[in-house]
């Protein structure tokens, strides 16, 4: 069984100077990830600086997610024996995402990481709920390199030390992780970079990270922070001041954490900067648990003074799915207001945090369903709702539908016509990857 | 002009033996070759209306074009011998080329001159009237190149023959175009000497004129079907002797050159542009040199076998389209950079001296398909031209199944270097030779055998490339077994993995297992060890275990062997359970022993490879199912039906997509 530790006791006395560390991102298995592209293992970039710099061992990184040169993350269906999962009653489809397990023990096996064997592999996860991956992936790290250290950081082994350390064979379990105030160390990618640059909020080291990443021809940016609105702006606006003239192709993906009620007036004027390719609204929820209508309609006025108008591409709002207490009334109701409101609608599928707010308040419903089931795109408390995954299956394709009654123009030369009709369906299967759905919103909402 | 008692059909018919265009084409080039030429430049019109070949060989007189070029079987080695000036071995013979593009172009412009005098020898019966020398000379000239550049010798008398001077006996009238000869001579001979060094003609042959006549035309009327004109030119101005250019080039032949290449990735010259065809076929048969690649491995040896140095070459064939110039050079297969490596076991040498034919080069086999597939086959060189595509004289016809499959991978050249001379062994064109050839007959039987078995050259190069085939396909066997066996071991330690991680009954059961350090075997221990030895041989080949070699096998053709790197993991028999590393350990035990046991103190999983349900299945089948229902029964120890579940899961768990 492996030993929890923490970050600080790991650095300190388990890795030398005569260590190599390999870092690994491992591939996912998962039912759908439509937000794949965005995947980069950002706490081990951080560490990665940290061992360098204060450990001074070698550190290699093994990003399974990382996009290939096309762009393309490697997908394929998982064997035929878990190709599908059953969750009450609905069959997913199951894929991995990234490259897969068997070839990663190619890899590790041949001197793929230099002349020196990595003397301790450590193994992330982005989501807790993706752990037999993690669980595969130290399985191959210790057939391939048996002498080394397997070491769980990330989600899985911050959420959940016991259960890793019980059925990963690891060495080592981090469960808290002392907050690293390094740059990322994106040299660690050699020449083949990902498309994207991911960076969090403090000035000092997003600087460096999108320094780094213009410098090695990588102009996407994305804010992985849960509030990016934090001290009323001055840290996003500091950081977009900073580095907006670093290129002139430079595009920023306000991706998470923004949330409608804390957009002031100049953080609106930070995001109506042209450099914001995507800005994506959290969900707010008023007081009485309803839509913060008033929050949107704020954040909408002062967007639209910043050059974001309703409407624009750059601009969606998210809508949960999937919490607890969910009504489908109240869940369409919302979708139409975060339309209005934004002009584009992003489902978001909700999954507790481990230990968070709604586990400890759900804890015996949790407690019984498989931590791999907790996977959002399998809707967890379908059952506590009394919502079937059939019908929030069905608000995915409202939700597209919806989309594509304000957006989509692209068929209106052939407005009303069956062959229109046909062109968005098929269009809409496409994007979602859905079969047809006897779901059709007959009337359009008179304010749309 | 004309050409003298032909029938036009026949014309039509001889113009017809060169075919595709490249082929009739390539006759221009020959005649550049036999005119000594060291550099040859081919330029097309942007819209592919015209093509020119110039040349810096000797050139032509106007005597030459009206004597050799322009006349049926007028092939200058009839009465120039068989080398030319500078000893090379005349590539033209039967004197048809001229006709060559007839059915390409419209018109043939033909522009010459060479540094050379001719001579015209006319006898003189007593009392004839004045002579009108142009009449005699066969080509028009103007008074002024009569008067520059002819010069008569009059001799009298029958048998002793006198030399007269000029104004006693005779009189030369150069302007008017003629000689008077004394009527009191008596019969003479006239020597009309012409100096060439001056003269520069420029004929046309109208084909579209020549073509048109029908079977039945009055024969006279191919008088002009030529034109010619003489003119006096400084020699300074002239950078090549003769200028050919065949001008309004078919519609056929432009949609030809134009035709683009196929889409997508294509292999075959045949898929490529219609230009780029056009060079590879000039590449393939005129007498350029070869195109040297790198010097590597087996296929350094390649020029030794070819004699290449004795055969000489055009020193520099360039064609021209669109500003963009590209030199034609003689493609091996083997040199190619995209060629793979070329094998010493697989490169045949071919050496015939026999009975005046001699003949040199070599075949070379590949583990691979050739392509482009026009690499395939033995190309047949004679005088430094390729005879027809390359082939295999027959043999493709005899072979079946494998070894007719294994000669898309066979290449080869010959270059003839004495025998099968072009007039008595070679079809008009030279795309084929005459069977019945003795020379053909002994190069065949070389090659491949006489009767009704392959034999010779072929054979051994498709026994290489068939015994290269064997070994591959034995070690990929051999390796392919150990890798599913690998895999099993992989799958069954994934599928632990994947149950410990589920978090339910058998995953309790598994952790409860592992942690257990008991032994309870029954009987299987004592068992005599099953070997799992490699098969002896694969391709007749002795199977050799090695270490730490660089790649997982390695066949060494030169000391007959096939190296095993047996230190690799593939070979090793440790399984990952969880966190425990065991090995499996291999019984005979007897078919009523138990399948598979597992003792957790010496960490082994014995399998008992003579237990009855082995002969129903496979090596690796047996293998996935004894360690998941040794695991099984392990686990589910107190439960039969977790038991049982157990071994389900572990049997049916794939760890990757394509298992």
């Amino acid at each position: 069984m492996a030993k929890l530790v923490t970050g600080q006791t790991l650095l300190s006395k388990h890795v030398s100077r005569r260590d190599h560390v390999l870092l690994v991102n491992p591939p996912v298995e998962e039912t759908r990830y439509s937000w794949l592209r965005w995947n980069q293992p950002l706490d081990l970039l951080r560490i990665a600086a940290a061992l360098r710099d204060k450990v001074r061992c070698q550190v290699s990184l093994l990003d399974c997610m990382k996009p290939d040169k096309a762009g393309d993350v490697q997908i394929e269906w998982l064997p035929r024996d878990r190709r599908y999962a059953t969750v009450g009653g609905e069959r997913y489809p199951m894929r991995r995402y990234g490259e897969p397990h068997d070839a990663l023990a190619k890899r590790l096996e041949k001197k793929t990481f230099g002349d020196k064997r990595p003397t301790q592999v450590w193994i992330t996860s982005l989501c807790s709920y993706w752990h037999q991956s993690v669980a595969e992936m130290c399985r191959v790290a210790k057939q391939s390199l048996p002498d080394a250290q397997i070491v769980l950081v990330g989600s899985y082994a911050r959420f959940m030390p016991k259960h890793a350390s019980e059925s990963c064979a690891a060495d080592f379990v981090v469960s808290k992780f002392p907050s690293l105030e390094k740059a990322s160390l994106l040299d660690l990618y050699g020449r083949e970079m990902p498309p994207f640059v991911a960076v969090d909020l403090d000035p000092e080291m997003m600087v460096a990270d999108v320094t780094a990443a213009v410098e090695r021809g990588v102009v996407d940016v994305a804010f992985f922070v849960d509030d990016l609105c934090a001290d009323g702006g001055q840290p996003l606006a500091e950081c977009v001041a900073r580095t907006e003239h670093l290129h002139k192709h430079l595009r920023y993906h306000a991706i998470c954490g923004l949330k409608p009620a804390d957009i002031t007036p100049a953080i609106a004027k930070t995001l109506g900067n042209k450099k914001f390719a995507e800005v994506h609204l959290e969900e707010a929820d008023a007081a009485d648990s309803s839509l913060d209508t008033d929050a949107y309609a704020a954040a909408m006025r002062y967007l639209a003074d910043a050059g974001l108008p309703t409407g624009s591409d750059r601009l969606s709002g998210f809508v949960w799915i999937g919490r607890p207490g969910d009504e489908l009334e109240d869940l369409i109701r919302r979708c139409l207001d975060v339309l209005q409101a934004c002009g584009s609608l992003i489902l978001k599928p909700f999954t507790p945090t481990p230990g968070g707010p709604e586990h400890r308040a759900h804890a015996a419903y949790l407690d019984s369903i498989p931590h791999r089931y907790w996977s959002p795109h399998f809707f967890p408390f379908a059952e506590l709702n009394k919502i079937g995954r059939d019908e929030y299956h069905d608000l995915y394709r409202l939700a597209a539908f919806l989309n594509e009654k304000v957006r989509n123009r692209s068929f209106d030369m052939l407005d009303g016509t069956l062959g229109a009709q046909m062109l968005r369906d098929s269009l809409r299967r496409e994007v979602w990857k859905l079969e047809p759905s006897a779901l059709r919103v007959v009337d359009q909402p008179a304010d749309l | 002009m004309r050409l003298g008692g032909i029938d036009p059909s026949i014309i039509r018919e001889l113009s017809g033996v060169y075919k595709p265009f490249p082929k009739a084409f390539k006759e221009l080039i020959s005649n550049a070759f036999d005119a000594d030429a060291d550099e040859v430049l081919v330029e097309f019109a942007d819209d592919f209306s015209c093509v020119t070949a110039s040349d810096d060989g000797c050139g032509m007189t106007p005597f030459d074009f009206r004597n050799d070029f322009a006349r049926i079987g007028g092939g200058s080695r009839r009465w120039s011998g068989d080398r030319t000036k500078r000893g090379r071995l005349r590539i033209g013979s039967k004197g048809i080329g001229f006709l060559a593009l007839a059915r390409y172009c419209e018109r043939l412009r033909v522009e010459s001159q060479a540094d050379r005098t001719a001579k015209i020898n006319i006898v003189v019966p007593a009392g004839t009237g004045p002579i009108d020398v142009t009449k005699w000379l066969g080509v028009p000239m103007s008074p002024e190149i009569l008067t520059t550049c002819v010069s008569p010798t009059v001799t009298a008398g029958s048998r002793r023959k006198k030399t007269l001077r000029e104004g006693h006996g005779y009189i030369w009238q150069p302007k008017r175009g003629r000689i008077t000869i004394d009527k009191k001579i008596g019969p003479a001979n006239v020597v009309l000497k012409v100096d060439c060094r001056k003269l520069r003609f420029t004929a046309v042959l109208d084909f579209d004129k020549l073509l048109r006549l029908a079977d039945n035309a009055d024969l006279e009327k191919l008088d002009d079907f030529a034109s010619i004109e003489v003119s006096l030119s400084d020699r300074s101005d002239v950078k090549h002797n003769t200028r050919i250019t065949a001008e309004a080039l078919r519609p056929f032949v432009r949609k030809d050159l134009r035709s683009e290449r196929r889409k997508g990735f294509v292999r075959n010259i045949s898929s490529y542009g219609g230009y780029e065809q056009f060079l590879w076929s000039l590449s393939r048969c005129t007498p350029v040199q070869y195109r040297k690649g790198t010097d590597v491995d087996a296929s350094s040896h390649i020029f030794d076998f070819l004699c290449e140095p004795t055969q000489p070459t055009l020193r520099k064939l360039e064609v021209v389209h669109a500003t963009v110039a590209k030199l034609v050079e003689r493609p091996i297969y083997a040199l190619e950079p995209s060629s793979p490596k070329l094998h010493k076991d697989m490169l045949i040498k071919v050496d015939i001296d026999e009975h005046g034919l001699k003949a040199v080069g070599f075949l070379a086999g590949y583990e691979s398909i050739i392509f482009p597939a026009e690499y395939r086959g033995v190309s047949i060189r004679v005088r430094g031209v390729a005879i027809g595509e390359p082939g295999f004289l027959g043999a493709e016809t005899i072979l079946t199944g494998a070894s007719k499959a294994a000669l898309s991978q066979i290449t080869g050249e010959i270059n003839v270097l004495a025998g099968l001379d072009a007039v008595d062994t070679l079809n008009p064109g030279r795309e084929s030779f005459y069977e019945e050839s003795e020379h053909f007959k002994i190069l065949r039987r070389h090659l491949v055998g006489e009767g009704e078995r392959v034999g010779g050259c072929v054979y051994r190069a498709v026994s290489a490339v068939i015994r290269r085939s064997q070994v591959r396909s034995g070690l990929s066997d051999v390796l392919g077994r150990v890798g599913l066996r690998r895999r099993v071991l992989d799958d069954i330690s994934a599928a632990v993995t994947n149950l410990v991680s589920q978090g339910d009954d058998a995953s309790r059961a598994i952790k409860e297992m592992l942690k257990s350090n008991r032994s309870e075997l029954n009987g299987l221990s004592k068992a005599p060890e099953f070997d799992f030895v490699l098969p002896p041989r694969v391709g007749g080949m002795p199977l050799v275990a090695k270490r730490e070699l660089e790649s997982a096998s390695n066949v060494d053709y030169d000391a007959e062997q096939v190296l095993l790197d047996t230190a690799r993991r593939e070979w090793s028999w440790s399984l990952l359970l969880f966190d425990r590393e065991f090995v499996v350990v291999h019984k005979r035990g007897l078919p009523e022993h138990p399948i598979a046991e597992v003792d957790f103190k010496k960490r082994e999983i014995l399998v008992n490879w003579g237990h009855a349900a082995k002969p129903q299945m496979d090596d690796h089948s047996f293998l996935k199912m004894a360690l998941s229902f040794a695991l099984a029964k392990a686990a589910g120890r107190k439960d039969a039906r977790l038991a049982m579940d157990l071994a389900i899961r572990l049997l049916s768990y794939a760890g990757s997509s394509n298992g």
